[in-house]
């Protein structure tokens, strides 16, 4: 099933909420495998989706590239296919995803899961910027 | 790490991939008005390898570079750039290369560093990259300074950098380094000034010039220079001072704008405050830096004026301040602070400046006085951003001074704190006088500005550029643009300010029939607003910490806009070029980062490199090589490929100073490349020695100085009535001022302030001359007697 998900560089992103040069960096740094196919054939499949999801989870948790490599246990530029799938298979520590809604206000999204495609996330958002206090027109004492 | 033999030998010479460089050099073309300057930088890239290459190559550009034209040149053929939304034009180039087509993209990192990504360049392939930018130029004192950086320091990078979605900015600002890089810099600059041109020196780097009354050619007189230090140019011209305007019209649209320079001047008294020195003691200060600042440092605190509270606080990785708070400024505080600053190292580590600033921002205040803050720094930080937001938010209760020191300071941050925090900003290249830039400062700083400052349109309908307009001092020039004017055919604009002694205006005309066509005006303009919306702290909030989704504000929106119609760069937008190929170039593409050189003197590392080409330096010395320049020759045996780190390492065994070292860098400095004149010997030693109140003791160390003889002088004193200590430092005070008007009268703008300090002791002394007059006559008397 796995093996038949196809997804080009711009899907990849936007299912993973980071931007296409995100993608490429990762892959430059030997956090992400290299896409499949050559050239113009050129995909990511489930495991690429599932290591992005991976590493920005830990990006966002404060963790640093260098720590991350290690984490990974990884060489720049010289994925180990095992302990990239150890990597991805073993369940991380809780890891969240945060979301500001205005300043001082944030919303917190499970990274461990795979997250809503980014519409549906900023769908949900721009609802809690509107109806919460201190969202899009607040005037509370939410202040950073 | 130890490297290997090859390795080292191969440092900067090859990329991290130990592939061939495919940089192989650059060309900066330069045309300088008496208003702004324009410049071309062109860039060579060769594919030596069997595999396409991707080439990405951060460089620094002004921190003020407007890049309004960004072009590829393959096979004859010119792929013009456009302006895209930052992501947009990465989508766009990546698309390219993934069809097989070349592609060129221009993205700005921050404003003072760049990097150009050369995408799919097929073997035995070479490409031109060409951008263009225009810049204001900074008029101080009848002269103006053109800076073209060529190397991005070292940048610290806070914790907070290192985090965060995507490439950290601690990767993107610091490429891989090398001693050595196997490129090249080649420059010519053309001046065409408003008035007659004095002088035209260059204290980076050699250079052969022509000069033709108003014009002036300049060219390094080396090919293929370091790009390892700033080249920068001064110029002295007649006419710069001149308030004008300057008009274009774009032919395109038929719309104008309007550029407008005042340089204002009015009667100031100087006013006492509180100074609190800020001073980076990082690593990356050692070595002439240090040295430097410890100069500037001695000759500030000479600089204020009785009634003045300071104190002086050094950060690197911790804040150490002198007192624990400010001090009233007298005889036991100068000799404290004088003494501490002698014994000051680059010894604090890392390059922690926001906790700096914030305590010297919060410090209780203990006097009425306003506060102003004095850094001195190399400005060599990630967190740029976040800096200039703090100062931003404390510009009510503090200014902020700023100079910037070294061959290759940030200049955006140094620019840009003292923009922020409302003060100005004077850059220190090593070996140049720093005299007259410490003058400068503290006459600004201890005088009062103009505030409030207004422009008035008249019947001119235009969008004004800034939107606020900065305190003004007394010797700067003040640009202020207007886009989407409505002309008519003659009017006139007015400046409006608060003074100290009330309301202030200065009036400009504006004549249509000056308009020229062109497009210069209109790109400073739009750069100017843009640089006001990307220093909003909304737009620094809306970037806030990386590990938050980045929230579109209005404020991106209007970047963006304002960016891509008048087709300039920002950091919402990125130029992308594509170059269609009728075959297609696929397979595997090779990421090549080109190595860049470390800036000279970085941290004092150089110091070792100098001492082992003293015999080359020896054997040439007439040669117009400038201070160091020798410095870049010789890779040391190290790879700097991960600079901090590898840095650190070397730091941990203290540069050693052999006596060689020193005695070069004195030989250094005696050939250094200025055509300016030297003041006469002693005059510096006097400057040491004077009082915190401004006058100076009669001793036998003083006479020597000014060629006295002790006990003449002390006879030449009967008459005079007081207290004795008092007559002795009256008559000694008399006597220096006489000397430095009469043997430093060309360096008057120099000792201005020291003087007028001397002037107002003797004013306020209670002891009469000899003469029942002025102790300077007296002085003046005798000094005339003794040489007739």
């Amino acid at each position: 099933m796995a093996d038949l998900t196809r997804y080009a560089i711009g899907d990849l992103a936007d299912l993973g909420g980071v931007s296409r040069r995100t993608v490429r960096y990762y892959v430059q740094e030997g956090l992400l495998p290299q896409p499949l196919g050559l050239g113009r054939g050129n995909h990511y499949g489930e495991e690429h989706l599932a290591q992005l999801l991976r590493v920005k989870a830990l990006q966002e948790s404060g963790r640093t590239l260098e720590e991350i490599r290690n984490e990974l246990g990884q060489k720049p530029g010289r994925p180990a296919a095992a302990l990239m799938h150890r990597a991805i298979v073993e369940q991380p520590r809780s890891l969240w995803r945060r979301i500001e809604l205005a300043p001082g206000v944030e919303l917190h999204v499970s990274a461990n899961n795979r997250l809503p495609g980014p519409v549906k996330l900023e769908a949900l958002a721009n609802w809690c910027r509107l109806n919460c206090p201190g969202g899009a027109n607040g005037e509370d004492d939410a202040e950073d | 790490m130890p490297k290997t033999e090859q390795e080292t030998n191969k440092s900067g010479l090859f990329t991290r991939d130990q592939a061939p460089v495919p940089l192989t050099g650059v060309l900066v073309e330069a045309e300088i008005s008496s208003f702004c300057a324009r410049i071309s930088v062109t860039q060579r890239y060769v594919n030596r390898e069997s595999t396409p290459i991707e080439a990405a190559y951060v460089f620094p550009l002004d921190e003020g570079a407007a890049v309004c034209a960004f072009e590829a040149i393959v096979d004859d053929t010119v792929v013009v750039g456009e302006v895209r939304e930052r992501e947009e034009a990465f989508r766009m180039y990546d698309d390219a290369m993934e069809r097989g087509d070349g592609a060129f993209l221009l993205d700005e990192e921050r404003p003072d560093v760049f990097q150009a990504s050369v995408g799919n360049l097929p073997p035995g392939k070479e490409a031109l990259l060409k951008l263009t930018y225009v810049t204001e130029l900074h008029v101080a004192d009848g002269g103006l300074r053109f800076t073209v950086p060529t190397t991005v320091s070292p940048r610290y990078a806070p914790t907070d950098d290192q985090v965060g979605v995507g490439r950290p900015d601690s990767e993107t600002l610091n490429p891989p380094r090398g001693w050595q890089v196997p490129y090249g810099l080649n420059l010519t600059v053309r001046v065409a000034m408003p008035g007659a041109i004095s002088q035209v020196e260059s204290p980076s780097h050699p250079v052969s010039v022509t000069l033709a009354d108003r014009t002036a050619t300049v060219a390094l007189s080396q090919r293929d220079a370091a790009l390892d230090r700033d080249f920068v140019l001064n110029v002295q011209a007649a006419g710069l001072d001149t308030p004008r305007a300057w008009i274009e019209r774009n032919t395109d649209d038929n719309t104008h704008a309007i550029a407008i320079a005042f340089s204002p001047s009015w009667g100031t008294d100087q006013v006492p405050a509180e100074v609190v020195f800020v001073v980076d003691r990082s690593g990356s200060m050692g070595g002439s830096s240090i040295e430097e600042v410890r100069n500037a440092l001695q000759l500030c605190l000479r600089s204020m004026i009785p009634g003045c509270r300071f104190n002086i606080i050094g950060f690197g990785s911790r804040v150490e301040a002198l007192f624990p708070a400010s001090r009233e400024y007298d005889e036991r505080s100068l000799k404290a602070a004088s003494d501490h600053v002698a014994g000051m190292q680059a010894d604090l580590g890392g390059t922690e400046i926001l906790p700096a600033l914030t305590f010297a921002f919060e410090q209780k205040a203990g006097s009425e006085l306003t506060r102003q803050l004095v850094v001195l720094t190399d400005g060599e930080v990630t967190n740029t951003d976040a800096v200039l937001a703090l100062a931003k938010q404390h510009a009510a209760q503090s200014r902020v001074f700023t100079f910037g020191i070294g061959a290759g300071a940030s200049h955006h941050l140094v620019r840009g704190l003292a923009r922020a925090g409302g003060g100005s900003a004077e850059f220190i290249y090593p070996g140049e006088r720093i005299e007259r830039k410490v003058v400068r400062q503290f006459g600004k700083l201890l005088s009062s500005a103009l505030t409030d400052v207004r422009l008035e349109w008249g019947n001119l309908n235009v969008t004004q550029a800034p939107t606020v307009l900065p305190p003004v001092f007394g010797s700067g020039r003040l640009l202020v643009y207007g886009l989407d004017a409505s002309l008519t055919p003659s009017s006139t604009v007015r400046l409006t300010a608060k003074g100290p002694a009330g309301p202030l205006q200065f009036d400009v005309p504006v004549d249509r029939s000056q308009a020229v066509d062109g497009r210069t005006v209109a790109t400073l303009a739009a750069r100017a607003r843009i640089r006001e919306l990307e220093e909003s702290p909304e737009w620094v909030l809306s970037r806030g910490s990386r590990q938050r989704e980045r929230k579109a504000t209005g404020i991106s929106r209007e970047i963006v806009d304002l960016s891509i119609r008048y087709g300039l760069i920002s950091r919402e937008t990125s130029f992308v070029a594509i170059e269609r190929r009728e075959v297609a170039v696929t397979g595997g593409i090779e990421l090549r980062r080109i190595p860049i050189a470390l800036t000279s003197g970085w941290g004092g590392l150089q110091d070792e490199v100098l001492s082992t080409h003293f015999h080359a330096a020896l054997a040439m010395p007439s040669s117009p090589a400038p201070a160091r320049s020798f410095a870049h020759v010789a890779p040391t045996g190290l790879s700097l490929a991960s600079a901090h780190d590898e840095i650190q390492m070397l730091k941990s065994e203290p540069p050693k100073r052999p006596f060689l070292t020193r005695a070069l860098e004195g030989l250094s400095r005696a050939r250094r490349p200025s055509s300016a004149a030297q003041p006469p010997g002693g005059m510096h030693a006097l400057i040491a020695l004077q009082r915190a109140d401004g006058s100076w003791e009669l001793t036998p160390e003083l006479c020597a100085i000014i060629g006295h003889e002790l006990n003449a002088l002390e006879a030449a004193l009967s008459g005079a009535t007081g207290r004795p200590d008092e007559m002795r430092r009256a008559w000694a005070t008399a006597m220096v001022l006489v000397w430095l008007a009469e043997r430093a009268g060309g360096f008057e703008d120099e000792w201005r302030l020291l003087a007028a300090k001397a002037h107002r002791f003797l004013d306020a002394v209670a002891a009469v001359s000899q003469s029942r007059g002025s102790w300077f006559d007296a002085a003046k008397r005798f000094e005339r007697q003794v040489t007739s």
